[in-house]
């Protein structure tokens, strides 16, 4: 039984509907991040680390990798800060363990 | 929030992080699972995105995924996401997420030049069944075909196959993993006579030096990307060279990079093969025991349409996969011509990073991972190149163990399980058999429970050719499954889109978003999408994985595997066999294609009551039996004895995967070696037992130049590939907004010189032109891919800027694999243009 509904033309259709919504303000966000640097650049990397807003480091190896977490208010600053971290020099890779946000 | 709460749960964080990597906390920061998580209901399923296989913890609550972690159990990622990963919980919750079937209406009647508007399920099955019967009719099986994917389960890429092969008798059945892997896949078999890889991830943790053939793995397979760090961190002589024709992510982390001229590493190749050869440094003993000498035809053409002038001039078009016996001594002359000076000199790489790389392969003591994606595969001579690394690790013996490991990596999370070990390419059947060899198609007749004869031992029309047959009227009725054949298929303006709306075919399109693809078919059904059904996939490392349906799909869509099945009930075996075979067999007179394939004592052999207590299952509801279990064992029973033995269904729901062959309860790690496979036998060191003799095959190809290379007009060659936040087409990447935000819209990357020859600044809008198509994008001279002068690269996830609309649909001729790496193009600013049109 067809409904009777407006046809689906493309334009409708296709991406701009599936964007809408950021985070809404007053959100918590906390995730949990491994970050691999370079063992000869741990340190400079550390204090960079330490310089982004809502990041704090829980503990490091002298392989390289750093323990930290992130705190944001919304889930797309959880994206760009982690852009941002993935782009300092000397960091190697970056992994998301755990997030969440109330 | 409180400070407690707060402290509780970055405390909470920091310890999952530090669990993962393996760094002690202070024992306040231990108490990972909090109470409000006993309200989620967790459950394991891998990732379903790439071919990596990541394992996943997913969250439910209330029917409706809200979390997913990575899970600490799964041996491919310990733990570990990469940040699409992350945020896999959001890709079934799409705002245009179809859910009911829509088809072109005009006074309630098809009409394929009318909209799309909302239908039945009974409606659009009933209009499909009277097109593919008109179609069976007057055209027969050759005139019907489906493009499926290595993003189907494997029970769906099952059904598939047996509907195609055995209920409409055709072979126009081929993935989407025909423009990802058919190079790979198919160079596997010419080397080893057995598909997939003989290593697995466990060679990241022995390698002692990595090198990566066109595979920006940093960014393609991060997670992957993190072992190899890992190890090259831990042990300070290990080394990672990466080869590419532009510097990105993975090259600035490299020890070394090796910018080449695109298509040019098929002479590096050679020339290490040639260093081997001159410094002693050939495995002899391993030679002599294990290998094949071989020599290719040359002068093979690009796989275009016959009449273009490529194909015309070129000697061996018709007799591409051609090859002929030979031997050492001939094999070195061959490549005795790539020297140091030429290869330097043609590649445009430095003589000094040649050697190093060299060096890296002949020394006895280094154990050397090769690792390789759509660089090598999507390359016009891509089942060459696979040829050529072997031939590599051939002759040094650096095969098969520990640490040595020629690996070929995959971009869809069910590439193997699906579209090659099940076989839904239209020339194969399960388990490496082949549809043109009686004696395979004898065996399935077998185990289908089929008349004799039935299958059809013609060789169907591949992806490329499919759209081609689809534009000539050739194939007429279409059912397109889980891919996005619009936006990924090369050239789609003059060669795709043309078949979908020419009124001689019927195109049916199942996705679960309203993609490019579905928006130009004459049907969309709407699709059941990962934990929305009961699942296994196929991993790179060939590791099979399962998990179970999580939550209900939304509306009316169902799974590609119940439309199958359900689709198989409108047909009988009159409508869909030839007469003679039904003469011959009555007692299959009448019957529904339904009863034929799946109610054939097989499939159906395990009850309801054998299906998950605690989770739904659509499909064996629907159908009255287990039908995953049931397709699951039947498919095994291809492969079960020789080589490619599967554990039994149950234990794959218990274990976070297994890797084949499977053998008295053991997963294999490296195949063909002793002591680590069952199938070798004792005293024989390596057997590569595809092959009848156990030799495998070392190949002498030379370096033939790309298809279209850059002239006075179109001056520059367009790379395109993928970025790390989009999966492929984008069509689940793109509905999460986190995603869609990090990397909005595709860009051109292009080297400044180049942008200030032309006139143009970053962020400006230009045209990128080839000969056949155009689209717009804005210019992008900094970020993370550097290109050199002469080359731009432009990512394919973007709807709105469909870059296939230039690329060239020439294919290895052997793969049949498109070459989207390499065609010429001229880029000029918008604004200069419009003012010169004033």
């Amino acid at each position: 039984m067809a409904r009777e509904q407006a046809s689906w033309s493309r334009r409708d259709l296709l991406g701009g509907r599936s964007a809408s919504g950021s985070g809404a303000g007053g959100e918590h966000h906390v995730s949990g991040l491994v970050v691999h640097a370079r063992p000869e650049r741990l340190t400079a990397v550390l204090a960079s680390l330490r310089a982004i807003p809502g990041l704090d480091v829980h503990g490091d190896s002298p392989a390289g990798k750093v323990v930290a977490t992130l705190e944001t208010e919304t889930q797309d600053d959880v994206v760009r800060r982690l852009g941002e971290i993935g782009e300092l020099p000397g960091v190697l890779s970056t992994a998301l363990v755990y997030h969440r946000f109330e | 929030m409180d400070v407690s709460r707060r402290t509780l749960l970055k405390a909470q964080a920091a310890a999952a992080a530090a669990a993962v990597a393996g760094i002690d906390l202070p024992a306040e920061a231990q108490n990972l699972a909090a109470g409000e998580d006993i309200a989620l209901k967790w459950s394991k399923a891998p990732c379903r995105f790439c071919g990596t296989g990541c394992g996943v913890m997913v969250g439910v609550k209330d029917g409706r995924v809200v979390a997913t972690h990575g899970d600490m159990q799964a041996e491919v990622n310990r733990g570990l996401n990469c940040v699409k990963g992350y945020f896999l919980s959001k890709i079934m919750y799409g705002s245009d997420r179809l859910t009911q079937p829509l088809m072109r209406m005009r006074n309630g009647k098809f009409d394929k030049n009318a909209e799309l508007r909302p239908v039945s399920w009974d409606q659009a099955f009933d209009e499909m069944a009277r097109q593919w019967k008109r179609v069976l009719r007057e055209k027969g099986p050759k005139a019907v075909g489906m493009f499926g994917s290595g993003q189907w389960t494997i029970f769906e890429g099952y059904a598939a196959t047996k509907l195609m092969r055995a209920g409409f008798r055709s072979n126009n059945l081929d993935p989407n993993a025909r423009h990802c892997m058919a190079s790979a896949a198919v160079g596997f078999i010419r080397t080893f006579g057995m598909d997939e890889p003989m290593g697995c991830y466990d060679d990241f943790e022995h390698a002692d030096a990595f090198v990566l053939w066109g595979s920006n793995m940093a960014e393609m397979h991060p997670i992957l990307w993190t072992r190899v760090i890992d190890r090259r961190l831990s042990a300070p002589h290990v080394r990672i060279a990466t080869l590419s024709t532009y510097e990105h992510r993975t090259t600035e982390l490299s020890d070394q990079a090796l910018i080449f001229q695109p298509g040019t590493d098929l002479a590096i190749l050679n020339f290490v093969a040639n260093h081997i050869i001159q410094t002693g440094a050939v495995n002899r003993d391993f030679v002599e025991r294990h290998v094949n000498f071989r020599v290719a035809n040359t002068d093979i053409g690009y796989g275009l349409r016959p009449e273009h002038v490529l194909e015309q001039r070129a000697a061996h078009a018709n007799e591409a996969a051609v090859s002929q016996p030979s031997n050492f001594e001939a094999y070195a002359r061959m490549v005795g011509e790539y020297t140091l000076e030429r290869t330097a000199e043609l590649t445009g790489v430095s003589r000094e990073r040649l050697l190093t790389l060299a060096k890296m392969y002949a020394d006895p003591k280094t154990k050397v991972m090769s690792l390789w994606t759509m660089g090598f595969n999507q390359h016009v001579r891509g089942v060459w190149a696979n040829h050529l690394v072997y031939n590599i690790h051939l002759l040094t013996g650096k095969i098969s163990e520990p640490g040595n490991s020629p690996f070929s990596l995959t971009g869809q999370p069910s590439a193997c399980g699906t579209a090659r070990e099940v076989g839904t390419f239209s020339h194969r059947l399960p388990a490496d058999m082949q549809v043109n060899n009686p004696e395979h198609r004898k065996h399935a007749e077998g185990i289908w429970k089929l008349p004799p004869g039935l299958l059809n031992g013609e060789i169907g029309y591949h992806a490329v050719q499919q759209d081609r047959m689809l534009k000539d009227g050739k194939l007429n009725a279409y059912w397109i499954m889980c891919n996005n054949n619009l936006q990924t298929a090369p050239n789609t303006n003059a060669e795709t889109y043309p078949g979908y709306r020419n009124p001689a075919n019927f195109v049916v399109c199942s996705d679960p978003y309203p993609t490019v693809t579905a928006m130009a078919a004459d049907v969309v059904l709407p699709t059941a999408m990962w934990v929305e059904k009961e699942g296994a996939y196929g991993n790179a490392e060939r590791r099979t994985h399962m998990w179970r349906q999580l939550v209900n799909a939304p509306g009316e869509a169902r799974s590609d595997l119940w439309q199958l099945m359900e689709f198989s009930k409108r047909f009988t075996t009159d409508e869909a066999w030839a007469p003679e075979i039904l003469a011959a067999h009555p007692e299959y007179r009448g019957k529904s294609l339904f009863d034929v394939l799946w109610r054939n004592g097989s499939v159906d052999r395990f009850g309801l009551d054998e299906t998950a207590a605690d989770h739904d299952n659509v499909e064996s509801r629907r159908f009255g039996f287990y039908v995953q279990k049931g397709l699951f064992e039947e498919y095994a029973s291809f492969g079960r004895g020789h080589g490619h033995d599967l554990a039994p269904f149950d234990r794959y729901h218990e274990v976070r995967g297994l890797r084949w062959p499977v053998v008295d309860g053991k997963e294999t790690r490296w195949r063909y070696r002793e002591g680590h496979d069952p199938y070798v036998e004792k005293g024989a060191g390596w057997q590569f037992y595809g092959n009848p003799d156990r030799r495998a095959v070392v190949m002498a190809a030379p370096y033939e130049p790309p298809a279209e290379a850059p002239d006075q007009e179109y001056d520059l060659w367009l790379v395109t590939g993928r970025v790390l936040e989009h999966w492929h087409s984008g069509s689940m990447t793109m509905r999460v907004p986190e995603l869609y935000r990090a990397f909005t819209g595709a860009v051109l990357f292009m080297h400044p010189d180049d942008a200030q020859k032309r006139g143009l600044r970053r962020g400006q809008e230009v045209r990128i032109v080839s000969r056949r198509g155009e689209i717009r994008s804005r210019v992008e001279t900094r970020g993370r891919n550097k290109m050199p002068p002469g080359r731009v690269f432009v990512p394919f996830f973007d709807a709105s800027q469909l870059i296939n609309k230039a690329t060239l649909d020439a294919t290895d001729p052997i793969s049949k694999q498109t070459d989207f790496k390499k065609c010429a193009v001229k880029v000029i600013g918008v604004a200069m243009t419009e003012r010169g049109a004033d």
